[in-house]
C-alpha cells in the first residue's frame, strides 16, 4: 500500500530536500502534497486523505504549533501521524509540540537515514535496504 | 553572558554536521580567518529573539553556494540551477545552522528565528560586516570557495 505524504514548510528548498529523501528512502510513497504553512495544509487536508504529515514549526500565516493544535481538535485529522521537522530543537519546543499531539520530532540537521527510520516507525513499516 | 568559546564550538560542530548530513560536503580546513572570501558572494542574515537576542550571518563564495545547493537539491552536475534556488538553499542553511546552535545554547528556553534574508555581493563590494558585535565565527575552506558562519548576541543595555 502506498502512503500519501503532506510536507508543510515555508522553505521551497527544504520541501524539495524532504521529497528527495522520501524518494530515495525505499518507502512506498504515493501522493506527495506540499503546503507552505499550517493554514494551507489544513485546506489541503479537507480535500485529500493523507497517511503522514511532516511539518516545520516556524512558518508565517499559521505556524506549526497552531497547525498541530488544530489537527488535535479534529477527531479524524488527529489520527494522522505528525512528524515535526524543525531547526528549533530546544527541549522547550520539543515538549510543547509533543504535548500538542505531534507523534515524533526530528531536529535539523538530520541525515536522510534518520528521517526514513522515523517515518518507518510512524507508519509501522520496515524498508529492506 | 554566553561564553564565545562555547558558541564557537557549537558553530563548528553544528556546521560540520549540517554540511555532512544534508549537504554531502566536507571542508578541506577550518579556521577563524575573518577575511572576506574572494569573488562574488551570497550572504544570508537572520535575526533571532531569545535570551538574549542576536543575529546570524552566513557568507558563502558564489561557486561554493552553487555546489552546496546542487548537493542539497540532488541536481545533476549539468542541470541548470536558478539563482533563486541557490539563494533559497543558502537561506535554509543559515536557518538550520542558527537553529542548531541556539537549540544547544538556549536549550531550556524559547527562541524565535526571524525569516532569513539573502544578499548577493558582487566581487567589487566589500561584503557584509559579519564580525560586528563580538561575533563568534568559523570559516570553512573548500576547493571552490569558503563559507563563514558568525553568530552574535546583543550586548546587555
Amino acid at each position: 500500500m502506498a502512503f500519501d505524504v503532506l510536507i508543510v514548510d515555508d522553505s521551497p528548498a527544504m520541501r524539495a530536500f524532504i521529497e528527495r529523501v522520501i524518494d530515495i528512502s525505499g518507502l512506498d510513497v504515493g501522493k506527495r502534497i506540499e503546503a507552505s504553512n499550517g493554514q494551507e495544509a489544513l485546506d489541503l487536508l479537507r480535500k485529500n486523505w493523507i497517511d503522514i504529515i511532516l511539518t516545520d514549526v516556524n512558518m508565517p500565516v499559521m505556524n506549526g504549533e497552531e497547525f498541530v493544535a488544530r489537527l488535535g481538535e479534529d477527531e479524524v485529522l488527529r489520527t494522522i501521524p505528525v512528524l515535526v521537522v524543525s531547526t528549533d530543537g530546544s527541549e522547550h519546543r520539543v515538549q510543547r509540540m509533543m504535548s500538542l499531539g505531534a507523534s515524533a520530532y526530528v531536529k535539523k540537521p538530520f541525515s536522510p537515514e534518520q528521517l526514513r527510520k522515523t517515518m518507518e516507525q510512524l507508519l509501522g513499516v520496515e524498508v529492506e535496504q | 553572558m554566553i561564553e564565545s568559546s562555547v558558541v564557537h564550538t557549537l558553530l563548528l560542530e553544528s556546521m560540520q554536521t549540517a554540511l555532512e548530513t544534508m549537504f554531502f560536503a566536507a571542508p578541506d580546513s577550518v579556521s577563524l580567518d575573518a577575511r572576506r572570501p574572494a569573488g562574488a558572494l551570497i550572504a544570508a542574515k537572520l535575526s533571532f529573539r531569545g535570551t538574549p537576542d542576536g543575529w546570524f550571518w552566513l557568507v558563502v563564495s558564489d561557486s561554493l553556494a552553487r555546489t552546496l545547493a546542487a548537493n542539497f537539491l540532488g541536481c545533476e552536475d549539468d542541470a541548470p540551477l536558478l539563482p533563486s534556488g541557490v539563494s533559497d538553499v543558502t537561506m535554509e542553511l543559515a536557518n538550520i545552522m542558527c537553529g542548531a546552535v541556539l537549540s544547544r545554547v538556549e536549550s531550556g528556553v524559547n527562541f524565535d528565528l526571524g525569516p532569513p534574508l539573502s544578499i548577493p555581493v558582487s566581487p567589487q563590494e566589500p561584503g557584509p560586516d559579519f564580525i560586528a558585535g563580538s561575533a563568534s565565527l568559523c570559516r570553512f575552506e573548500f576547493s571552490n570557495g569558503a563559507l563563514i558562519a558568525s553568530l552574535a548576541f546583543q550586548e546587555p543595555a
